[in-house]
């Protein structure tokens, strides 16, 4: 089953690529994930790609607010991509377009 | 859960046919309609196994997208919270049981895990135990936004149930 995450890094810009269903189970990985590729390259952005995403739920919000709260903490920023509707609707109802913007598409090259 | 033999034979026909889980007799004189119960090991993988289920048995209803995905992230909820929380220190095992009856479907998530100790403000939004562990707090918020009512019984020790109802949409009947 394909339910895992990508990463990309494109000068100090990480890319991960959502898997199809980001829960608990799946966010789990996420964090470990992230903070290695963190260690390989020195990132400034963070860019979250929901392109592939077609459930989320308030796990997967725990683990977005955590990544922030360490980017943050060194002066980074963090996005969002590509959000589904539904995906779009979770993060609203939760508020994290207060914190993480959408990326607003002078990405070229982190697309796959 | 008693029933009646008539009722029973009709609906373990229906339950055959049934894709989800093992069918169980959950429709007596005063409570009709028809049930799935399933248990399952509190493994983080399950939280998606639990919710297919669910999608699978809203099926037969014809719901909208949108009512599965409220069902689907309601059910991820409570599982979750059952895996996580509620068997923290000890693993065991997850009851999830769904029913069918006219166009309301119940879903009742139970484990035997710690319990809580106060439910008022468990269920307040952002409110975690475990704000370290990365949880958002926003678990009961989002099972109180998808469905139509939720109820939690727990008590320290004793475990935990959430029962949950969502009134599907009326469709025209083709
Ligand atoms: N099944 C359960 N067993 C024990 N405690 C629970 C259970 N479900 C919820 N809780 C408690 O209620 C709190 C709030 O739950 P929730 O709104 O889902 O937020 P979160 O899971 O992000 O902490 C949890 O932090 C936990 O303390
Ligand atoms: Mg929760």
């Amino acid at each position: 089953m394909e339910n895992g995450t990508n990463y990309k890094v494109r000068g100090t810009v990480l890319y991960a690529f959502m898997p199809r269903e980001v829960d608990h189970h799946s966010s789990m990985r996420m964090k470990d994930g992230i903070a290695k590729a963190r260690v390989s390259c020195p990132v400034t952005r963070l860019v979250f790609d929901f392109s592939k995403t077609d459930f989320m739920d308030s796990a997967g919000v725990g683990m977005l607010l955590g990544r922030y709260k360490e980017m943050a903490a060194v002066g980074g920023e963090v996005f969002v991509r590509n959000p589904s509707p539904r995906v779009k609707r979770i993060l609203e109802m939760a508020g994290i377009y207060r914190i993480i913007r959408d990326w607003d598409g002078q990405d070229e090259e982190g697309s796959r | 859960m008693g029933m009646g033999i008539v009722a029973e034979e009709r609906k373990m026909e229906e339950m055959r046919s049934t894709a989800a889980g093992t069918g169980q007799a959950g429709a007596g004189p005063e409570e009709k309609g028809e049930s799935v119960y399933l248990e399952f090991e509190s493994r983080s993988h399950n939280e998606q196994f639990a919710r297919v289920v669910v999608a699978v048995f809203a099926a037969r209803l014809d719901p909208t997208v949108e009512e599965v995905e409220d069902l689907k992230t309601a059910v991820s909820e409570a599982v979750t919270n059952a895996i996580i929380h509620g068997y923290e220190k000890e693993a065991g095992m997850v009851h999830m049981k769904l029913t069918i009856k006219d166009r309301e479907l119940s879903v009742e998530v139970r484990d035997e895990g710690v319990g809580i100790a106060d439910v008022k403000k468990a269920m307040e939004p952002l409110y975690t135990s475990k704000p370290s562990r990365e949880r958002s707090g926003m678990g009961f918020s989002f099972m109180e936004a998808f469905m139509d009512e939720v109820w939690v019984d727990s008590a320290p020790g004793r475990g935990t149930v959430v029962r949950m109802v969502k009134r599907l949409e009326e469709r025209p009947v083709r």
